[in-house]
């Protein structure tokens, strides 16, 4: 076409994608650290 | 809430009596800033003379800056404030007596950079019913954002980075209208009727009535 | 746990907004046909108004969960979550709004920027919302959190029509009007009508599927917190210092 064109779709889409990546990343994370919990309750028993 | 408005805003001054922070610190930073404007354009006072109006708004807008935090750490640093709150003065009548103390210094300051602009730029002054009620019109409505984003910010250790970047994009209407005024007051046209002036008396009560309402909720978490 | 159905719908919309974005993307670059008077620079019109569109429907979010967590009536944590998440959001797509502008202005008026007046407040809506998520970062607890951002992001959305109406003054009390009406305002009909509006509900699916996720993470992080602060009490009631020093 004629650059500008592409250049507006390539970091529309780009940015968006970026930022999806991102947040699934992020969601994975909060998941793992909300699941290492139960493990970290188990140790802290024994002190009691 | 307006006797504890005058009592905070009393408090305030005599303070500031006392440290004298913005004769002896506020104000020479704002004086080298007038000079530091210099270098950055010319010294051609046609150029000087043309932009004076804004230049004495961005001078006036860093110093605000300045001044505001100081408002509100003099309550944050030994936890000053929380003293206040148990006496049961009303959040709105702090908020008001801050804006209060803070308009009359930095009318102070304005006063001495008006001296500035005429002196070191050559710039025109004239109209002055339209210049002085621009003027207090939007010191007020800079005062009312400045202490309420302040106190936002207040007692975090990033607020001497976050004050700025919350304030400037919001009092940046003042900037603009208050330099706009300020150019129309000089020219012939000068008139009350001004549309800028209006954009700051609504920016004024829009922000004092915010801070008001908003104020206690601040305090209190 | 996040709830099924939550996912489900999460899930649903993720893949219609990929469906309807790649369908904007085929029939903006290759099914419509170029505009008369801007040529190919016409396909850009199918990004750019929705862009922008939903940076300030997220805006408008933002400000709506802000009153209804300082309301005391409504108030509850997951106002001030939604209402951050949703800013986040909105800062992604205003610096789209003014990444695809830039573009498309540099060809059209042979400049990257111009002091147009919708420009401008955008350029500081930008740095508006950017100062909202810089006071949430402040570490702090979260009830305070939620006031403080919210009474700043509500006065940071009352400031806008303020800053617009300063802007638009500026740039037309003692000059012509903007640049912008007069040129990106083709005439649009047919196909082209079609592609805009599916870029509007294509880039709104878009934003509501990373609404979904970013509040998703930001309710899991504050459950993360408030059992590790938890955690942290009971273990401080269990230490044996502490649990002499009461029996005593």
């Amino acid at each position: 076409m004629n650059g500008y064109v592409e250049a507006g779709y390539i970091s529309v889409l780009g940015v968006l994608a970026g930022y999806s990546a991102l947040l699934l990343g992020r969601s994975r994370k909060a998941k793992k650290a909300l699941v290492r919990v139960p493990v970290a309750e188990k140790k802290s028993e024994p002190i009691e | 809430m307006w006797r504890d408005a005058l009592l905070i805003a009393g408090k305030d001054l005599k303070v500031e009596f006392r440290t004298k922070v913005m004769v002896n610190q506020i104000l020479p930073f704002a004086f080298v800033v007038l000079i530091i404007f210099a270098f950055a354009l010319d010294t051609s006072p046609g150029t000087l003379q043309k932009f004076a109006p804004g230049l004495f708004w961005l001078a006036v807008l860093f110093s605000s800056i300045l001044s505001v935090e100081r408002a509100v750490a003099i309550e944050i640093d030994d936890s000053a404030g929380d003293g206040l709150t148990v006496y049961g003065v009303d959040p709105g009548g702090i908020f008001l007596g801050k804006v209060a103390s803070v308009f009359v210094q930095l009318s102070l300051l304005e006063v001495v950079l008006t001296l500035g602009v005429v002196v070191l730029y050559g710039s025109k002054t004239g109209g002055w019913l339209l210049m002085i009620a621009a003027t207090v019109f939007a010191t007020l409505g800079l005062s009312a954002a400045g202490v309420t984003y302040s106190q936002l910010a207040g007692g975090s250790r990033a607020k001497h980075t976050l004050v700025p970047l919350l304030l400037v994009p919001v009092a940046s209407p003042v900037l603009l209208a208050g330099t706009k005024a300020w150019q129309d007051a000089f020219s012939a046209s000068s008139s009350l009727g001004d549309p800028w002036l209006r954009l700051l008396i609504v920016f004024a009560v829009v922000y004092l009535a915010l801070g008001a309402i908003f104020f206690g909720s601040i305090l209190e978490a | 746990m996040e709830s099924n159905r939550y996912k489900w719908v999460r899930r649903v919309l993720g893949v219609v907004a990929l469906l309807l974005v790649a369908a904007t993307v085929v029939l903006g670059l290759w099914v419509t046909p170029p505009d008369v008077v801007q040529g190919q620079l016409v396909r850009l019109i199918y990004v750019h108004p929705p862009v922008a569109w939903v940076a300030y429907l997220a805006y408008g979010v933002t400000s709506i969960g802000s009153i209804l967590y300082l309301w005391k009536r409504t108030r509850n944590i997951k106002w001030d979550l939604l209402a951050a998440s949703s800013a986040e959001v909105g800062v992604i797509f205003t610096a789209l709004t003014l990444i695809t502008g830039s573009i498309w202005g540099k060809p059209a008026w042979g400049v990257w920027w111009t002091w147009d007046a919708r420009l401008t407040t955008t350029a500081l809506l930008f740095v508006l919302y950017l100062g909202y998520l810089a006071l949430r970062r402040v570490p702090t607890d979260s009830h305070r959190r939620a006031v403080r951002s919210g009474i700043a992001g509500l006065v940071a959305f009352v400031d806008v029509p303020i800053v617009h109406q300063s802007v638009v003054w500026w740039r037309t009390l003692h000059q012509s009007a903007t640049v912008l009406n007069a040129t990106l305002s083709p005439k649009i009909h047919g196909e082209m009508a079609m592609t805009l509006l599916l870029g509007f509900i294509s880039f709104t699916f878009v934003y509501a599927w990373m609404l979904m996720h970013r509040y998703q993470i930001a309710t899991m992080e504050q459950r993360a917190l408030d059992v590790e602060l938890e955690q942290l009490i009971e273990e401080r009631q269990y230490e044996p210092e502490a649990g002499s020093a009461l029996a005593q």
